[in-house]
């Protein structure tokens, strides 16, 4: 009982996917925190709805790929890969954006060592920073941008992605920094000026996570 | 002095035969027209910033194809066409231009097919459909007109990402089709045959003011604001004109 009420308030994660493999995990902070860059109508969209979808369809394709394996049918697992790309990549990248955003803090800039690798690899911060928003704002269709790191080269690269293709999973590419460029994640606020979206993103960026992300990756 | 005028008359017939940008057509109805299944605001949005975008950038790729230096004469023949043919033959575009104007000039056409597509919502989505030729096409094609309409939904219910779902003719086999493109393709880039009948745009800026993540009310409404006369006249050239594409 007392583990439901601690839950409830923060999110309405439905009793199934509760019990099952994958959870829907809390935002690290109120849905409104990230204001005024991303507003909190559009966080709890993103979160309650959109993550959750994709962590309830994720649950159900596994199921039936589990049901399918132990019967050995192999037809109906291939069939469930496309479900398991989506939603799994999906409940990946929605995990990890959370975690790397956070709310506004002034003179917002990289430190230690995720900013030395920056400058390595990129010259400045801002050269990453416009890289990173001409791949993200030029992203077709529904997808995301990312700084990744290269672990068989050492270094940070930008890559982008389409709808939910997760970016280690398809790219060998660790995730350090990414930005949703689907538009349920800037239209109700940005309308179609998606580059407005992906300049302010900047101002929440959670580089300390980042940072921690890249020293875990050049492990 | 006749050099001059020479000179002149083929300026002139130069200019004359240039490329004849796009122009954004108007909705074909008010931007409220369409409420409550699509809201002013959304048809605003949707008509003055997409659909123009898509015009923008289109006609900027056709105008650099044209002046470009490097093109040949029959790649600013080309650029001169209009843009359906561009469209039917993007393999033959150097790479350059390529993307830009699939994705734009695909974004341009498809908007104009769409808007026009649509229409005053009827009272419900039953008492919408097509009538005459189209309609025993239909039958005869998907089992029922019911049968259709749930292959259509859950075809534009399942697709991932932004995309179309389109009902397409084929002009040579007279076959009914239904299948999605990504981003903004359209089925006449893969075949100069396929005459689109109807689609439906799933890009989430085509609902998401109205319905947000909701896309399945947004299709169970799009029943009502088809204008199945307008598609069913698509239907009769795609069947008796051939264009050359």
């Amino acid at each position: 009982m007392q583990t439901i009420i601690k839950l409830a308030p923060r999110t309405l994660i439905p009793a199934l996917s509760r019990c099952s493999k994958h959870t829907l995990p809390d935002l690290p902070y109120d849905y409104n925190a990230l204001e005024p860059v991303v507003s909190g109508e559009i966080m709890k969209l993103h979160h309650q709805k959109h993550h959750a979808t994709y962590v309830n369809n994720l649950n159900i394709a596994e199921e039936k790929y589990n049901e399918a394996k132990g019967k050995n049918d192999l037809t109906t697992m291939i069939h469930l890969q496309p479900a398991i790309r989506f939603n799994g990549g999906g409940h990946l990248n929605h995990s990890i954006f959370w975690e790397i955003l956070c709310p506004k803090q002034g003179g917002n800039q990289p430190t230690g060592t995720l900013a030395e690798q920056i400058k390595k690899d990129f010259g400045s911060f801002d050269k990453m920073m416009t890289q990173l928003s001409n791949a993200s704002v030029g992203v077709q269709g529904s997808g995301w941008g990312w700084l990744g790191y290269n672990k068989q080269d050492q270094r940070l690269q930008i890559a982008t992605c389409t709808n939910q293709d997760p970016l280690q999973a398809t790219t060998g590419l660790v995730p350090i920094f990414g930005i949703d460029v689907w538009e349920h994640a800037y239209y109700l606020q940005y309308k179609n000026v998606r580059a407005d979206y992906v300049k302010a993103i900047f101002d929440i960026a959670n580089w300390k996570k980042s940072d921690e992300l890249l020293q875990k990756a050049k492990q | 002095m006749f050099i001059p005028i020479i000179f002149l008359v083929i300026i002139i017939i130069n200019y004359v035969q240039s490329q004849t940008e796009l122009i954004l057509p108007p909705l074909p109805y008010e931007y409220n027209a369409l409420e409550p299944i699509l809201s002013e605001h959304l048809m605003r949005l949707h008509h003055d910033k997409h659909h123009q975008a898509y015009t923008t950038k289109a006609n900027a790729a056709l105008k650099s194809m044209f002046t470009d230096e490097t093109s040949n004469n029959e790649l600013k023949d080309l650029a001169k066409q209009p843009i359906e043919v561009i469209l039917t033959h993007l393999q033959n575009l150097p790479e350059k231009y390529r993307l830009t104007l699939r994705n734009n000039g695909g974004g341009y056409i498809n908007h104009k097919l769409f808007f026009s597509m649509l229409r005053k919502p009827t009272a419900t989505a039953t008492e919408n459909k097509p009538t005459g030729p189209l309609f025993e096409a239909i039958e005869n094609s998907f089992g029922s007109f019911d049968k259709f309409k749930d292959m259509f939904t859950t075809s534009s219910i399942n697709l991932f990402g932004s995309g179309w779902i389109w009902l397409f003719i084929d002009a040579q086999t007279k076959q009914l089709s239904i299948n999605f493109t990504v981003n903004q393709d359209n089925p006449i880039m893969f075949d100069k045959d396929h005459v689109v009948l109807l689609g439906i745009d799933l890009w989430e800026h085509a609902y998401y003011p109205v319905y947000e993540n909701r896309r399945n009310e947004y299709v169970d409404n799009f029943w009502r604001i088809i204008n199945w006369p307008l598609v069913e006249s698509l239907y009769t050239q795609g069947t008796t004109k051939r264009h050359d594409l």
